[in-house]
């Protein structure tokens, strides 16, 4: 026999013949790489059959192997369900591998400089085959993982398992929740474009708040490499994203997984005594063995996750690209990733350095310490009312406060703009770029007088003698085979009615005009009364109640107006995509 | 669930996620393609908006041109002729996005105020994106201006240094060459116009004064008459020419007759001027009598 395979391989095939020598190597092979399954052993554990040999070859990989040392050989039979768990600790993981791998693919197409970073992104989706793919997945993984990681201890609180001795699994918990929240947030500057800028930029405006003056404008300069985020910034959440946070967060993974299967998992409250911790006396007929239950298990988990995350990818969800970051244009309504939302909820209510510091900063600190302070025995929900309901108004909190942070509470843009925003926002489609292309009849339209011919010519002759522009002015109706404009005039008139407060005797006009092959412009064009504002910006009215508006030295109201110009060309296919 | 369900439910799971991906894989290149496609119609109409804002009060808003810049729906721009006349090898995105990210520093001397550079690389505003978006929209006149039907309005087409253009130098006006042959161009000289002669030394097509003012590489045209009567007088080669002659010469067939160096000051190399050799390639006859009337009026 000699030591090397291959001669003592053609020795076998001698002895025992070719079919069973390279039975027995494949064997012996696999048997080496599982650390003591043989293919016979492998195949009893995906059918759930009993191992057919002893001593139980399932248990050697748990004493012998790197990986599966790490796992438990059995669980307690209760806490293999759907409750108490949910599994949220492990998407978590999944999660966080898929990021991993989607991640990497997507590095090789990167590179942190806003002068490639957003071209980068058009070749992931132009020229990258899978490329669109890897990103959704990348990003729909990334905001599950962030809503997952905050559930998973949601549910650890309500069961009260954070309780003693698992405290410090739950400290861990609050740092891996942290290290989430921050990689998912410098990952969203990566793409470099308008919503990445905006949303970091808002994220991190509260750093620079930090007092004393020389702390907060250290810590800034330290975050964003400058004073105003740019390829420093973009540079160091890259590294942040890419390589400090994993590395941070998978030693607290070790630590978090360590302490799990240390401890156990923690039974449902009803099941032990008031103040025992029995997860680790398993009694031999609770025992759900890792191989075959749990395994299959996780198989079938990864299957199943992984096959609604292709589906959503495939048809229902794109990560968003917004134009390329543009320092100089604050787009309208910018917001922060919707877990900060919160955060900007809080800014909104007054000081910067109260508000978004010292709160979220002791908020933070008591997550921290919450084990070490609620030193109540019984995990039983009917003892716990007060952590419960506790829990309960946090989260309430955390869904008022998000509103708080939306454009929808409290931000004040004036009608105009807020219309010109619905009707072709400056990012996105908008009712007026989907208009099919052919039915762009070149033209004015007016909101006061939409398809009548009759309004139309009457509106003409009064812009004619008031001494207008008539190449803009003269005002057409909205043509019979043109129902979409027709239906995009309807909502442009509707909107000037529900501002109707801001924009007094407001009127509106879409202008369209051929431009270039294939290649229309849109003027938006609204005109009203100048209301008469006080010092606070406040609408004044008379007793009556009505708007008063600025008049010239003629006692007629002053006229104003804004609008938009956009153009739409006929192979950007607004009109199909939908996106 | 019993392991039988566990197994058909991951197995299924793992394949369809195959037959998905397998899916994607079909459709990926008509994606890929439809995106870009969508993505330059995009670019075309942010281009369009960067146009309006700062290029159209200069070049029109249709692109026509105007009095202080050129039409860009010229049909020259698109059939290839502006891109022979420039000696522009690369292609015609190219012409144009590099002319809108770095400006054109010389167009000042024909055009009100030269093309200003707009490329952020170059100190200007626009990103290099942008600069691809208003390529993009300008490239999109393509279709109006080479319709030959209906042609475009062009206001004001291109200048170009010794070629015919619209502005005021008109360099060649008569589209002919000067010339190399002294004693032809001498029978056809015609009256010279002085004040014309001495906007064509100055401007930067030609280049003249670039080295001869105040002698800062050849030698000061002040003195020009005087020097050339000197030495027709003086030296052996040059008996029996008229300064006439003498000017036309040093012009069109400048290793003819050759300046000794003065010192450090060196005029000729190995029997070569350091005068640019093809003004007789690049002016017409009338162009040459201006410049000579010009050059008499110096003393």
């Amino acid at each position: 026999m000699s030591v090397l395979p291959v001669p003592s391989f053609l020795d076998d095939i001698k002895e025992k013949g070719a079919r069973k020598a390279v039975s027995d190597l494949v064997d012996d092979v696999t048997t080496r790489v599982t650390a003591g399954l043989g293919v016979r052993d492998i195949r009893e554990v995906l059918r759930g059959d009993p191992p057919s040999r002893r001593p139980n070859p399932r248990l050697t990989p748990h004493a012998d192997a790197f990986w599966m040392h790490m796992r438990p050989s059995y669980y307690h039979a209760s806490v293999t369900g759907i409750y108490p768990t949910l599994r949220l600790g492990w998407l978590a993981t999944y999660f966080f591998a898929v990021e991993i791998i989607t991640g990497m693919f997507l590095m090789v197409f990167y590179t942190p400089s806003p002068m490639v970073a957003y071209e980068n992104m058009l070749n992931i989706l132009s020229n990258v085959p899978f490329g669109q793919v890897m990103r959704d997945i990348h990003r729909l993984g990334a905001e599950a993982m962030v809503l997952v990681v905050f559930l998973h201890m949601l549910r650890t609180f309500i069961t009260g398992s954070y309780k003693r001795p698992r405290q410090f699994t739950w400290v861990t918990g609050v740092i891996l929740l942290l290290v989430t929240l921050l990689m998912s947030f410098f990952g969203y500057l990566l793409p470099w474009d308008q919503l990445a800028f905006w949303a970091v930029t808002i994220g991190t405006s509260m750093v620079e708040a930090a007092p004393p003056e020389i702390v907060g404008s250290t810590m800034n300069l330290l975050l964003r490499g400058a004073p105003d985020i740019g390829a420093n910034g973009l540079l160091r959440a890259y590294l942040l994203h890419v390589f400090v946070l994993p590395i941070i967060g998978l030693i607290f993974f070790g630590v978090h997984y360590y302490k799990v299967v240390l401890h156990g998992h923690s039974l449902p409250p009803g099941e032990e005594e008031i103040g025992t911790d029995t997860a680790k006396r398993v009694p031999l007929d609770r025992r759900t063995y890792f191989m075959p239950d749990v395994l299959t298990n996780e198989i079938l988990w990864i299957a199943a996750v992984s096959f609604i995350l292709t589906v959503l990818v495939i048809w229902f969800y794109h990560a968003p690209l917004e134009s390329h970051a543009d320092p100089q244009v604050t787009p309208l309504h910018a917001t922060s990733p919707w877990y900060f939302l919160w955060l900007q909820g809080m800014l909104k209510l007054g000081d910067k350095i109260f508000f978004g510091l010292v709160i979220p900063g002791l908020l933070f600190l008591f997550l921290l310490v919450y084990p070490y302070i609620d030193v109540g025995k019984s995990r039983r929900y009917a003892n716990r009312r007060m952590g419960l309901s506790l829990s309960m108004l946090a989260v309430a909190g955390f869904v008022i406060m998000s509103w708080i942070g939306s454009p929808e509470y409290g931000v004040e843009t004036s009608g105009d703009q807020e219309i010109v925003q619905q009707l072709a926002p400056m990012e996105g489609i908008g009712p007026v770029r989907a208009i099919s292309f052919d039915q762009y009849v070149p033209g004015t339209y007016a909101t006061t007088a939409m398809a009548d011919p009759a309004a139309a010519a009457a509106l003409t002759a009064q812009y004619e003698q008031e001494g207008r522009n008539m190449e803009f002015f003269t005002i057409s109706a909205v043509p019979e085979d043109a129902p979409e404009l027709l239906a995009v005039m309807r909502e442009f008139q509707s909107l000037i009615k529900n501002h109707g407060e801001d924009l007094p005797n407001g009127w509106g006009a879409l202008n369209i005009l051929d431009w270039q092959d294939g290649l229309k412009r849109v003027q938006i064009y609204i005109e009203w009364d100048q209301p008469v504002v006080d010092e606070d910006g406040n609408i004044v009215r008379d007793d009556a109640g009505n708007v008063i508006v600025e008049t010239d030295e003629n006692g007629n109201p002053v006229r104003v107006n804004s609008g938009k110009v956009v153009y739409v060309n006929e192979a950007s296919n607004y009109f199909t995509s939908g996106q | 669930m019993r392991m039988e369900t566990k197994i058909l439910i991951g197995i299924t799971g793992f394949f369809a996620i195959l037959l998905l991906v397998g899916w994607v894989a079909l459709n990926e290149t008509g994606r890929m393609s439809e995106f870009t496609s969508q993505y330059e119609a995009r670019s075309t109409e942010r281009g369009a908006t960067i146009f309006e804002s700062n290029c159209a009060s200069c070049h029109g808003l249709q692109g026509q041109g105007s009095g202080r810049a050129p039409a860009l729906n010229n049909p020259r721009l698109f059939d290839g002729a502006r891109l022979t006349e420039v000696g522009w090898t690369g292609t015609l995105f190219d012409y144009v996005a590099n002319a809108v990210a770095a400006g054109r520093p010389n167009s000042g001397a024909y055009w009100p105020q030269a093309m200003p550079t707009w490329g952020e690389e170059f100190g200007g505003p626009l990103r290099p994106d942008q600069v691809q978006d208003v390529t993009r929209f300008v490239l999109n006149w393509e279709t109006a201006a080479l319709d030959e039907a209906n042609p475009p309005t062009v206001v004001q087409d291109f200048i170009f240094p010794g070629i015919r253009g619209e502005g005021d130098l008109q360099i060649m006006a008569s589209g002919t060459p000067v010339g190399t042959n002294v004693q032809a161009i001498l029978a056809a000289l015609p009256p010279g116009d002085a004040a014309r002669g001495e906007t064509l030394y100055t401007a930067n097509e030609l280049g003249c004064s670039s080295c001869h003012l105040s002698g800062a590489v050849a030698p000061d045209t002040v003195g020009s008459f005087s020097r050339a009567q000197d030495r027709i007088a003086t030296v052996p080669a040059l008996q029996g020419y008229t300064v006439d002659q003498y000017l036309v010469e040093s012009i069109v067939q400048p290793n003819a007759y050759l300046v000794p160096n003065e010192g450090n000051r060196i005029f000729s190399t190995n029997g070569i001027s350091i005068m640019q050799q093809d003004y007789s390639a690049r002016i017409d006859l009338q162009d040459l009598a201006d410049l000579v009337a010009f050059l008499k009026t110096e003393g």
